[in-house]
């Protein structure tokens, strides 16, 4: 799904799921490099096709620089680099999901929207201990969805680390 | 929020302005007489406070201030001098104002007992009250036979029905006190043709008879002091039929009139020349004008192509718009701004808490409270100023024996400053205290850790320490300054408002940390330059001049750096395509290299290495921390004509950041890479 189809198709998602009284959550995947995730779609605010952005210095790789979207400044995040894979080539048929953690904004760089997945709790099934990876701690589960496994992304982990750090320095303000 | 609370917000917000005029004024009262001014003013603040707590049945708060006014008035009516010690007993009454006050404001009951010694030293004052005064309330009391009835003269001005007051209510009061006869005086009332319904025509003479004192009577009339003519005299020394004499008084009342309408138009004009609105909405405004300036130069943008003689009109009313918007933009941030005075007024309160607790006898002197800066700015400072008097009380001034033993006056000063300055305000905060030794400075930071015992470095570069984080001088940890918080916090807060925190010391003479900040946080003047095809904004506050370095003069230092020679000044090069860690892609290096001659907040000046200069833009400032973190070099970022966003470059950040390269041992891949610098510059 391109930007624009990912939006209608979220739209939709939405109004859908207002109808249905389940107690089933809905999930926006996304493809990045070879793997599958998926975040809650209340996080999502937005989804919009790749631009150019502009670049930090001194940042990590997966950072890849700062978006102008309405008169805010967001960072926006190589989600396939930042979990190990390698830098995403960008075209305009890339995508970016905007998400909202603790008030933050942030941009994520993935290749393509998938599918808005409709899931119950008991359905995610929780991330198999014996992962040693330390990055394993930025998924908060797992889903099947027709033989496919998608990753369920803990935002806050995931964005601990760079996005989230400037707002812990903001708490430690002098008393 | 309904109308009630709502006045209940408007008084609340008029008592915290009201506290503040109190607390001015007590903070300068001496023993012995005062400035008449100064007390009217504490006692019309007092009094304010009591009239409309009243009307809100705030019952303690009404009583303690009730009581305060009453010393307030003896005091500013010569009847009470202040003796030694009541200045201070003041102004903790002021204190215990301000805590009945929070209380009612957050609908609490204050703490029991909260007002109890200050309410019965209040009432000792009043009660001990110099002699003579009581003498002659005695006399005057005397004179007035004892008198229990009471004649009344009450004529209300119209500001006395503006702030809602009903004489009735007043009558039901007097009624209360003993045997009431009123009788209305209409004659002022003008035909209904003429009649302003919200004037007060109707006057009254009243008789009260078997009331228990003046004071009473007085009491009953508490609220409308001001906004009406009262007399009230003894029944018996009034002529025999006083509603006729009255009567006859008020005949005459026509002539007086325009007299009293043209006092009541007096505060009536002064209320109109200012009004609250909520910050939420100046800053709404604030954030709109700044998106049309972002509009308005991406319109200009695209449309200088256009560049024509035929289009000469066109471009005119562009240019137009564009003064006008920049005119809107001033005019808007205008409302933002406020004096630090609100800031500043806090601190005598704070340094006489603190020189008492410390055993220190501390003059504080303010200076430029009168210069302007935006509100939010203002508010970010209060915490870092506060510690940083606070270190100055506790770090920087000796104790009254080391100070006589140094042969300087026991007392110390500590000074607080401001002033505008190139775009900029500077705020400085001094002591004349024992200053920073250097030595135990240096001991200290490599103690902690923070440099190499064998660094060499400058004395400036050392008295920068103390705002590392992990740096604290103070021996132990005492509750006034050593919270864990130390000077780091106070330079990433200034920081974070885009400022910079210095400080200068003399050992033996005393410290001065300036503070120099924007003077709002909104909009920036910037030269635009490019580097590797990036684009970056330099402040143009802080551009000196651009020069086009000859190549041969550039030298290489051992440590890895460049220095150009300028007019006898060898000046540190900065290459920016090497601090943004850019890659150039292939492309080519330009032929000559700009540098940018900045002025760092120390005085230094560095040179800025860049390809080209593209021109000067005023850009919106938007942070970067709203939504990632701080960089380093990085001050914040702009939203250009284009809509792209370009990084604001901060300049003291990449001083620093090339100091500490040069600083270490370099590796071999820094050494490369910075003679690889060298060379493509004299390339």
């Amino acid at each position: 799904m391109n930007a624009e189809e990912a939006v209608l198709a979220t739209a939709e998602a939405i109004a859908a799921g207002r109808e249905t009284s389940s107690d089933a959550k809905q999930y926006v995947s996304f493809a990045a490099g070879d793997e599958q995730y998926a975040v809650d779609i209340i996080s999502v605010r937005e989804i919009k096709g790749w631009t150019d952005v502009t670049s930090l210095p001194n940042q990590p790789d997966h950072v890849r620089g700062v978006l102008n979207l309405r008169g805010a400044v967001l960072p926006i995040i190589d989600l396939q680099c930042r979990l190990g894979g390698g830098l995403t080539e960008t075209s305009p048929r890339h995508v970016i999901v905007i998400v909202a953690v603790d008030d933050r904004q942030v941009g994520l760089l993935v290749d393509a929207v998938s599918d808005i997945l409709s899931a119950s709790d008991e359905r995610i099934q929780p991330v198999p201990e014996t992962s040693g990876r330390e990055d394993a701690r930025v998924f908060s589960g797992f889903l099947t969805e027709e033989d496919q496994m998608v990753a369920m992304l803990d935002l806050p982990r995931l964005l601990g680390s760079e996005v989230l750090e400037g707002a812990l320095h903001e708490q430690t303000e002098l008393q | 929020m309904n109308d009630f609370e709502q006045f209940k917000q408007t008084f609340f917000d008029e008592c915290e302005e009201l506290l503040q005029q109190f607390e001015d004024v007590a903070g300068t009262l001496k023993a012995g007489s005062n400035d008449p001014a100064g007390l009217d003013d504490m006692f019309r603040s007092v009094h304010s406070i009591k009239a409309g707590a009243g009307a809100f049945k705030f019952d303690r708060l009404v009583k303690f201030a009730h009581e305060l006014e009453n010393v307030m008035d003896r005091v500013r009516s010569g009847r009470m001098e202040l003796a030694e010690g009541d200045p201070e007993f003041i102004m903790e009454a002021g204190d215990v104002l301000q805590d009945l006050v929070a209380a009612a404001r957050g609908g609490v009951e204050a703490a029991e007992e909260l007002e109890d010694d200050a309410l019965t030293r209040l009432q000792a004052m009043l009660a001990g009250g110099s002699a003579e005064a009581e003498a002659a309330e005695i006399e005057k009391a005397d004179n007035e036979g004892g008198a229990r009835d009471f004649h009344i003269d009450f004529r209300p001005h119209r500001a006395m029905y503006e702030t809602a007051n009903e004489p009735q209510l007043l009558f039901h009061a007097l009624a209360a006190l003993g045997e009431l006869s009123a009788v209305a005086d209409l004659t002022r009332l003008p035909d209904l043709a003429k009649m302003q319904p919200d004037e007060g025509y109707v006057s009254w003479q009243i008789d009260v008879r078997g009331a228990p004192d003046r004071a009473a009577i007085e009491e009953v009339f508490e609220f409308v002091d001001g906004d009406c003519d009262l007399t009230i005299e003894p029944l018996a020394s009034v002529a025999a039929s006083p509603v006729e004499a009255a009567v006859e008084g008020a005949v005459e009342a026509p002539d007086a009139k325009p007299a009293a309408k043209a006092e009541n138009s007096g505060p009536a004009a002064v209320q109109s020349t200012s009004i609250r609105v909520e910050l939420e909405r100046v800053d709404q405004l604030v954030d709109m004008v700044g998106e049309l300036v972002i509009a308005q130069a991406m319109a200009l943008d695209s449309l200088s192509e256009l560049v024509d003689i035929r289009h000469v009109k066109q471009l005119q009313a562009l240019e137009d718009l564009t003064m006008r918007t920049r005119q809107l933009q001033e005019g808007v941030m205008a409302v933002r701004m406020q004096p630090l005075k609100a800031l500043f007024q806090r601190f005598p309160r704070i340094v006489r808490d603190l020189s008492r607790k410390l055993g220190k006898s501390v003059r504080l002197e303010l200076d430029g409270e009168a210069t302007e800066v935006d509100k939010t700015i203002i508010e970010e400072l209060s915490d870092p100023l506060t510690h940083m008097i606070r270190n100055c009380m506790d770090h920087g001034l000796e104790t009254p024996e080391e100070r006589q033993a140094a042969g300087k006056p026991e007392q110390g000063v500590v000074r607080l400053s401001a002033e505008h300055r190139n775009g900029r305000i500077l705020i400085r905060v001094s002591d004349d205290g024992r200053g920073l030794n250097p030595e135990k400075v240096f001991n200290k930071a490599v103690e902690n850790g923070l440099i190499d015992a064998d660094a060499e470095l400058s004395k400036e570069e050392i008295e920068a320490l103390i705002f590392m984080p992990g740096f604290s001088t103070a021996a132990e940890i005492s509750d006034v300054s050593g919270r864990g918080v130390g000077m780091d916090v106070v330079r990433r807060n200034i920081q974070k408002l885009g400022g910079r925190v210095t400080v200068e010391s003399n050992e033996g003479e005393g410290s001065t940390f300036t503070l120099a900040l924007p003077l709002t946080l909104a909009v920036l003047d910037g030269m635009l330059v490019s580097v590797a095809g990036e684009r970056y904004v330099v402040p143009l506050s802080a551009i000196v001049e651009t020069v086009c370095p000859d190549p041969s003069a550039i030298r290489a230092l051992p440590d890895g750096g460049t220095v150009m020679p300028l007019r006898g000044e060898a000046i540190r090069l900065i290459d920016l395509c090497q601090s943004m860690n850019l890659s150039r892609h292939g492309q080519a290096e330009p032929l000559r290299k700009l540098a940018v001659i900045v002025e760092t907040e120390f005085g230094r000046r560095i040179g800025l290495v860049v390809d080209e200069l593209l021109g000067q833009q005023q850009v919106v400032i938007k942070s970067l921390e709203a939504n990632y973190r701080r960089i380093e070099g990085v001050a914040g970022t702009a939203i250009l004509g284009d809509g792209r966003v370009r990084l604001i470059l901060d300049i003291d950040g990449l001083a620093a950041m090339a100091g500490r390269n040069s600083d270490v041992s370099p590796k071999s891949g820094d050494t490369d890479k910075s003679e690889e610098a060298t060379g493509g510059l004299s390339a």
